[in-house]
Order: C-alpha cells, then sequence, then structure tokens
C-alpha cells in the first residue's frame, strides 16, 4: 500500500492543468456566435462549416489520436445522412430521434467494421477502409428503392425540432441546431481527449508495443474509439440531411473522406480545435474559388496541399504556436 | 434460351474485354506496385502519369499530327522526363513521411494535374484517333474481336514477359529485387538506392504512361481519370501485393474479368462484388494473396 | 526451494523452416535472479516474446504460477503480474516521463479504460506515478518530455513503468544494453535495489552485470537450452566457453 506522496507542483504541472478551459478557448465560440448576429446571410454556408467541423472532429480522434489513417471516413457520415433521410421518407420526421438513430446505427457499424478491419495495418487497413467507403457508395447508387439511386433521396420531410421549432429558409435554425449538436460532440470529445482512455489512444499512436505490455487491451481499445468516431461522423451526416433536406450520393465519396483529412492538415492534426480551424479555412476557401472557377478550387486546393504536407505538418495552428513562441521571446 | 454456340460467344466475348481492360489496368498498376514496394511510397497520383499520357497521346496525335504508335513513344518519353523532375524536387523529400503525409502529398498532386488537363484540354473526354490497322475486326473461327483490344491483351503479355526477365534475368533487376526485399541490407552491398529509387519511379511513371496512352479508347481521357482509375488500381495493387510482378498480373486479370462479367451479368450489383471481393481477399491476405511474406 | 512461477514446457517456436527456440524447458522461481545468456542470434529475445504473449508458440506450454497461459494474449499475461522491457526503448517519446509512468499505473490500477474523467484529476494515479520515479531517483524529469532525455535516463523510465506494474515476474531485455558507460552505474543500481520478493529473469551480453547480478544462468544457442546452473559452474563450462571463443565478454570469475 503506497504512503500518500506530495507530488511537487513543478513535476506534474502540465498533466493536471491541461484540461483546464483556458480563455483562449472562448475565442473559436464567440466567433461562431458573432457570425450568428452579424453575417445573417453566410448562415447556410456557416451551418455547412459546423457539420464539417462534428466530422473532421471525428476523424482526428481516428488519425490525431489513434494514429489510423482513413480513406473511408466518409461511409460513416453518409450513412448517418442515409439513415436519418430514409426515416423522414418514411414517417419519423422529427430530427432529434434522426440524430439519435443515425447515433446508433453508426456507432454499430463502426463497431462492427473496426472490429473486423483493425486486425490489418498500414496499406491493407487503408485500402480496407476505402473498400468499406466503395461497397457502401456503390451499394447507395444501386439500391435506388432505399437511397433513391443518383438521383438522391427524394420526399424527404423534415419535421419540426421536438415538434416545436421548424426550420426557416434563412438557416437560421439549422445553424442553432448544427450549433447544439457541436456543442455537444465537442465536449464529449473534450473530455474523452484529456481522460486516461484518450491518452493510451495517443500511447497506441507513439509506440503500440509498450501499450501492450503495460497491459492495455490494444484492439478493443482502438475498436471502441472506431465506433465513437463512426457515431460522432454518422451525427455529423444526419444534421447534414436534417439542414438540407436531401440526401445525394454525394455524402459518399472518397472525396470528401479526402476533402476532410485535407481540413485536418490545414487546421492542425490531433489538436482539438484543429478541426474548427480547418474546416473554417477549407469550405470558406471552396465557397469563394469554386464559385469563381472550379478549375481553380482543385488547383489551389493541391497546391496548398502539397505546400502544408512538405512545409507546415502542424497546419494553422502549428503556425500559430510558432509565430507565438517567436513573440514569447521578444 | 441462348443456343450453346452463342451462349459460348458471348462468354468469350466478356473475357475478351475483360482481359483487355485487366491488361491496361495491370500496365499502369504495376508501376505503382513497384514504387510502393522499393519506396513504401503511397503514391495515389500514379493515375495522373498515366492520365498524363494519355493528354500527350491526344496532343501529339490530333494537333500534332504524328501516328498513333509514335505519339505513344513520343507521350511515354515526356511524362517520363516530367516524373524525373517531380521526383528530384518533390517526391523524394517525401520518403520518409507518415503515411497521411504520402497520401494528402498525392491526393493534392492529383488535383493539380486534373486542374491543369482542365485548363489546356477542357472537361470534356478526349477523342483518340485509333490507326486504321487497329480499329477493324480479327476473326478467330465465328468469333470476331476488336484488333485494338487484341492489341491491349498482347501489350500486356509482351509486358509481363519482358518485365519479368527484367527482372528476373538482368543484374539490374537482382538488384531492384534486393532493394524491394530489404533496404538496408542492399545498401549495405553497395547498392546505390537513391539511383534506383529514381530509376523505379521512372520505369513505373514509363509504364503508367505507357498504359494511359495506349488504353485511351478503353479508359476515357478526362480531367477526373485519376481518380476514376484509382480505386481499380488500388485494388489491383493490394490485393495482387508488393514486389511481385505476377501478383498485380494475376489479381489484375480476375479482376478485370470479373468486373466485366459481373456489369454484364448482374448490373444491379455494378462494382459492388469487386470492392466486396477485395475487402475479403484483404482480410484474408493483408499483404496481398500473392505476395511471398 | 521457492515456488515455480514462471515454466515452459517443451517450447518449441519456428519460422518456415528456421527453428528459433527448441524444445526449451525453464523454469523461473519466485525471488529468482536468473539470466539468460547466449551467443547473438541465439533467440533469446524471441523467447521473451514467447514468455510474454508477443509471439504465439509453434507447440508447448507456458505456466505461470502454475497456470497454463499458453493461450493467453499479452495484455492478459501483464494483468496477471508479468511485466518486461523492451531490448531497444519502448515509450511514448512525446509524453512527459510522469504521463509515461502515469498510464502504466492507470492500466495496473484498472482505471484505464475511463474516457470522461480527466488523467489530471485522477491522484491516486498521479501520486502513484510520481512515487515510482522517487524509487528510480528520476522524480526530477518528471515534467520532461522522455525524447529530452539521454538515452540511459530513458532507459531508467523503461524500468520504471515495468516496475509501477508491480509484477511478481519481471523480464529485462539487455536493461544495459546501448547505454554508454558513464550512465551503466545508474542501470546497475537500480537493479540491485529491486524488491527481492520478484522473480527476475534478465537477457544480457555484458558478462560483469550477469556475474554481478546472477544466482542462476540458462545458456541458449541456436534456440536450444546448452547449459544451465550457477554462475561458477556456467564459467567453468568448457563447452560455454568455447561458444563464446572469440567474443570479448568471458569474464575472469
Amino acid at each position: 500500500m503506497k504512503a500518500h506522496t506530495t507530488v511537487p507542483p513543478e513535476a506534474a504541472a502540465a498533466l493536471l492543468q491541461r484540461h483546464r478551459f483556458r480563455p483562449i478557448e472562448a475565442l473559436p465560440w464567440i466567433i461562431i456566435a458573432l457570425v450568428y448576429f452579424l453575417l445573417p446571410k453566410s448562415l447556410a454556408l456557416g451551418t455547412q462549416i459546423l457539420i464539417m467541423v462534428m466530422f473532421a472532429l471525428s476523424l482526428d480522434l481516428l488519425q490525431g489520436y489513434a494514429g489510423i489513417t482513413s480513406l473511408g471516413h466518409a461511409v460513416f457520415f453518409g450513412t448517418g445522412a442515409y439513415a436519418a433521410g430514409i426515416l423522414t421518407v418514411n414517417g419519423v420526421t422529427e430530427p432529434l430521434i434522426g440524430l439519435l438513430f443515425s447515433l446508433v446505427l453508426c456507432g454499430a457499424f463502426g463497431l462492427l467494421s473496426g472490429a473486423i478491419i483493425l486486425r490489418t495495418h498500414g496499406l491493407a487497413l487503408l485500402m480496407l477502409t476505402l473498400g468499406i467507403l466503395l461497397m457502401g457508395a456503390e451499394f447507395a447508387n444501386r439500391a435506388a428503392w432505399l437511397t433513391g439511386g443518383a438521383d438522391g433521396l427524394q420526399g424527404m420531410e423534415v419535421g419540426p425540432i421536438m415538434g416545436l421549432i421548424e426550420f426557416d429558409f434563412r438557416s437560421k435554425v439549422a445553424y442553432v441546431y448544427a450549433l447544439i449538436v457541436l456543442i455537444i460532440i465537442f465536449a464529449l470529445v473534450r473530455f474523452m481527449v484529456y481522460s486516461p482512455y484518450g491518452r493510451s489512444l495517443f500511447g497506441m499512436q507513439q509506440n503500440l508495443n509498450r501499450m501492450s505490455a503495460i497491459g492495455a487491451p490494444v484492439r478493443a481499445r482502438l475498436v471502441a474509439a472506431y465506433g465513437i468516431s463512426a457515431a460522432i461522423a454518422g451525427v455529423a451526416g444526419a444534421v447534414n440531411a436534417h439542414v438540407n433536406a436531401f440526401v445525394g450520393p454525394n455524402v459518399l465519396t472518397l472525396e470528401l473522406s479526402a476533402g476532410v483529412l485535407t481540413m485536418l492538415i490545414f487546421g492542425g492534426v490531433g489538436r482539438l480545435y484543429g478541426s474548427f480551424v480547418g474546416a473554417a479555412f477549407y469550405m470558406i476557401m471552396h465557397d469563394y474559388l469554386a464559385r469563381v472557377d472550379p478549375t481553380y478550387w482543385y488547383l489551389w486546393l493541391g497546391v496548398l496541399l502539397i505546400a502544408v504536407v512538405m512545409y507546415s505538418k502542424g497546419g494553422i495552428l502549428g503556425l500559430a504556436d510558432k509565430a507565438w513562441a517567436l513573440w514569447g521571446r521578444k | 434460351m441462348n443456343p450453346p454456340g452463342e451462349v459460348l460467344e458471348i462468354v468469350l466475348g466478356v473475357l475478351f474485354n475483360g482481359l483487355a481492360s485487366a491488361m491496361i489496368l495491370y500496365v499502369i498498376a504495376i508501376g505503382m506496385s513497384l514504387t510502393m514496394g522499393m519506396m513504401r511510397f503511397v503514391n495515389l497520383a500514379h493515375g495522373s502519369f498515366a492520365m498524363a499520357g494519355g493528354y500527350a497521346l491526344v496532343y501529339f496525335g490530333e494537333q500534332v499530327g504524328v501516328s498513333f504508335w509514335t505519339g505513344v513513344i513520343l507521350a511515354t518519353i515526356l511524362v517520363t522526363v516530367v516524373s524525373a523532375v517531380l521526383e528530384r524536387l518533390l517526391y523524394r523529400r517525401l520518403y520518409g513521411a507518415s503515411e497521411l503525409e504520402q497520401v494528402l502529398f498525392s491526393i493534392g498532386l492529383i488535383f493539380v494535374a486534373s486542374a491543369v488537363a482542365r485548363y489546356l484540354f477542357g472537361p470534356s473526354t478526349q477523342n483518340v484517333t485509333v490507326p486504321d490497322s487497329l480499329s477493324g475486326q480479327i476473326s478467330l473461327g465465328s468469333f470476331s474481336a476488336s484488333s485494338y483490344r487484341t492489341m491491349l491483351i498482347m501489350a500486356g503479355f509482351i509486358l509481363f514477359g519482358s518485365m519479368t526477365l527484367l527482372l528476373e534475368k538482368t543484374s539490374l533487376g537482382a538488384k531492384l529485387r534486393a532493394a524491394v526485399d530489404n533496404r538496408r541490407m542492399a545498401e549495405s552491398l553497395g547498392i546505390r538506392s537513391d539511383l534506383l529509387f529514381i530509376f523505379t519511379f521512372c520505369l513505373g511513371s514509363a509504364l503508367a504512361a505507357f498504359g494511359g496512352a495506349l488504353g485511351a479508347e478503353v479508359l476515357p481521357i478526362r480531367p477526373s481519370y485519376a481518380f476514376d482509375q484509382l480505386n481499380y488500381v488500388l485494388i489491383v495493387v493490394a490485393v495482387g501485393g508488393l514486389g511481385t510482378l505476377y501478383g498485380p498480373f494475376v489479381a489484375a486479370l480476375i479482376l478485370g474479368i470479373t468486373d466485366t462479367a459481373c456489369k454484364y451479368w448482374f448490373p444491379e450489383l455494378g462494382a459492388f462484388f469487386i470492392f466486396a471481393a477485395m475487402v475479403v481477399l484483404l482480410l484474408w491476405r493483408p499483404n496481398g494473396v500473392f505476395s511471398r511474406t | 526451494m521457492s515456488e515455480i512461477v514462471l515454466e515452459t514446457k517443451g517450447l518449441n517456436r519456428s519460422f518456415g523452416a528456421l527453428v528459433v527456440t527448441d524444445n526449451v524447458n525453464f523454469q523461473l522461481r519466485a525471488g529468482a535472479r536468473h539470466a539468460l545468456i547466449g551467443p547473438n542470434g541465439a533467440g533469446k529475445t524471441t523467447f521473451v516474446n514467447l514468455l510474454t504473449g508477443k509471439l504465439q508458440p509453434s507447440s508447448g506450454d507456458v505456466l505461470m504460477f502454475g497456470e497454463n497461459i499458453t493461450g493467453l494474449s499479452e495484455h492478459e499475461r501483464v494483468k496477471k503480474g508479468m511485466a518486461r522491457t523492451f531490448q531497444i526503448n519502448a515509450l511514448f517519446m512525446d509524453m512527459t516521463v510522469l504521463e509515461n509512468v502515469a498510464l502504466a499505473v492507470s492500466e495496473h490500477q484498472g482505471t484505464a479504460w475511463k474516457f470522461f474523467k480527466p488523467l489530471g484529476k485522477m491522484s491516486e494515479v498521479i501520486e502513484a506515478a510520481y512515487a515510482q520515479l522517487c524509487v528510480l531517483g528520476i522524480e526530477a524529469y518528471a515534467s520532461r518530455a522522455v525524447r529530452e532525455l539521454s538515452y540511459g535516463q530513458q532507459r531508467l523510465v523503461e524500468i520504471a513503468i515495468a516496475l509501477s506494474l508491480q509484477p511478481r515476474i519481471l523480464l529485462l531485455d539487455e536493461p544495459a544494453a546501448g547505454v554508454p558507460a558513464s550512465e551503466s552505474g545508474i542501470i546497475l543500481s537500480a537493479l540491485d535495489r529491486l524488491d527481492p520478493s520478484i522473480a527476475i529473469m534478465i537477457i544480457e551480453h555484458d558478462m560483469a552485470l550477469v556475474f554481478r547480478f546472477a544466482d542462476e544462468i540458462t545458456v541458449l544457442e541456436r534456440g536450444k537450452v546448452v547449459a544451465h546452473g550457477t554462475p561458477s559452474e556456467i564459467s567453468s563450462d568448457e563447452y560455454v566457453r568455447s561458444i563464446y571463443f572469440g567474443e570479448r565478454q568471458v569474464a575472469n570469475v
């Protein structure tokens, strides 16, 4: 029985303090609130950004913390979207029920597929994540009786939230709806990241051998992370379906998977707010450039990606860190 | 109920078309398998070199006006040179990088290549003028096959044969195989891995460009080419296993024929079966069905 | 004779035609100070991997406290009281020294699955981790990232992690390997201070360390046990001397 040891503060300062809410963390939320009040014409784009932040957060759990690279994460987003959409087509139009349904369905899907494919690693695992996405996409394309096929899901009717609050045409309700869901998801992820479980995920990325050697059931933890990540992605997809009142095959594309990975690396992988910065940056750039000329969008996206990978692996937040450190030295 | 002779003809037709697609896929995939096996680099942009080959052929053939075969050769040379430049400037900085970085880098390259193609040639599919010698049909008994597709099949087999000869019978090939098997050991034996890398990379790109140009009729040349073909090429490489020649060959054969057959007889399924098959095969043999590990 | 805590019976492992572990019968007793030596390529690390469950045997059994654990996974064996260190440090390089040990403590205390409570609030974990650092004399590095430490200091973290699991069986794979001579003293004194009730098996090439530390020595060559006994028996064994002929580690005992 170990005696009660006092730990001197300097020894454990970082560990004891890092989970505390820092003042600068309020900044993204203030900006999000300001957008609602000051930029009412941009709320549709704003809602899409919030949805992408959720999606990126879910992927960062896998990529930034557990260290799993997936090319197929869009399959959970898409499944969540279609599940929510199909539910409304069949009479269950209340959105919160749809969210819950997508959460459970995608969580189960994630646990199942994770249990199967996380036995592999490297190229095989990468291909398997892609393979599952491709299967999902092909299924959505072919099973027109369920999904509407290539034309997308027809006849979606999204009812008022809790029977009370109807979605409006100015995206105000949509924005707040997405925001509340994001707050809940973010809180969950934030707690998880600083918890022993979350740290053990990072431990697996750092040294898998060492994790097994300290008695961690590595595979079970990874599968759980995969399931949680899938569930969150599914919720993001459901919100997407609700606010757009439409689901099309573009929610199940490699392009979307690559896009969300890009958002992560732009913002900063493995950082809580990397998803915020990356998603906002990507979506705003896309909105501006793709309107001008799709060619330019792809060109600049590609050039930026290459530049970030070669020169700034920490993304925008990484650059901000360096700038902060430089300023601190003056 | 179709009479047996007709059924046979249909089956042969499906097999034949499947084989032709498979061969083009193989020609493109073999380069990717070599670079992945040798440099452990996940280069998803490999298809862009094939696309470049196709576009270069279109340029030389339609706008400069050379013959088909001259165009193919010129296209291959041009793309190989470009790839060498890219390897020196960009790729070599990322050989030790993480999987995520390599994936995102190559996706970025696909976007750039695709945007350049769109800018130079426009968004629609390019027309390739196939020479008269290849635009007819060959008769084998009661079965007639497109000359063009026959040529593709022959090209695939010839390539397989010559690559095998190169790898098995020459000292260069031996060095390549050694470096794929165990790079550090090969280096300690004096094999210059940086030279081998650039050689392998250029060889892979040359093959891709050749395949893209040659197969321009079968795999349509358009800006989204790299993404269109990425799935199939990746399946061939992953299922075939890295580092062997016959692995991707057999994988390409099975994939090409099964895909064509499925699309013909079970169009409701589409490509679902192929993707499901890949998942099952990779779970059974994660290193590739035909790899030696 | 104290009880046998870890045992193998007819343990075999081959990779294709290559036999790396050849019919090994091995016993580790409670409180043992047992060294496993042998020339390079003898299969010592493979044997440890078979003991810890990182590798499955081709045939034969591994028993722990009399119970057959051959089918158990690595983490299950750790839970039963086995811990190991690796030949090359296996640490969480970007985490602090304290957190490295804290993760192990958390696993041992059974709180590692908790996904809602911040690790920083789990004082039992942090205090136990810090105490473990004090035992090894590295508490001064608690808040430094492991990456910043010297190799010898990292090696101590490696041992601290293993000890924080409160093992009854400890397998140390070349604990002094890679440590510069200037730092090896601290490793040695750490080994000296280990709890006498823990059964310890150590793989080593450094014969001075082996003869200073071990009461019992097993010699492995090409996967087979070729000698077993006390240090004086082993050092006078002709065959053992012959297989080490040419390697400058034969100690003058």
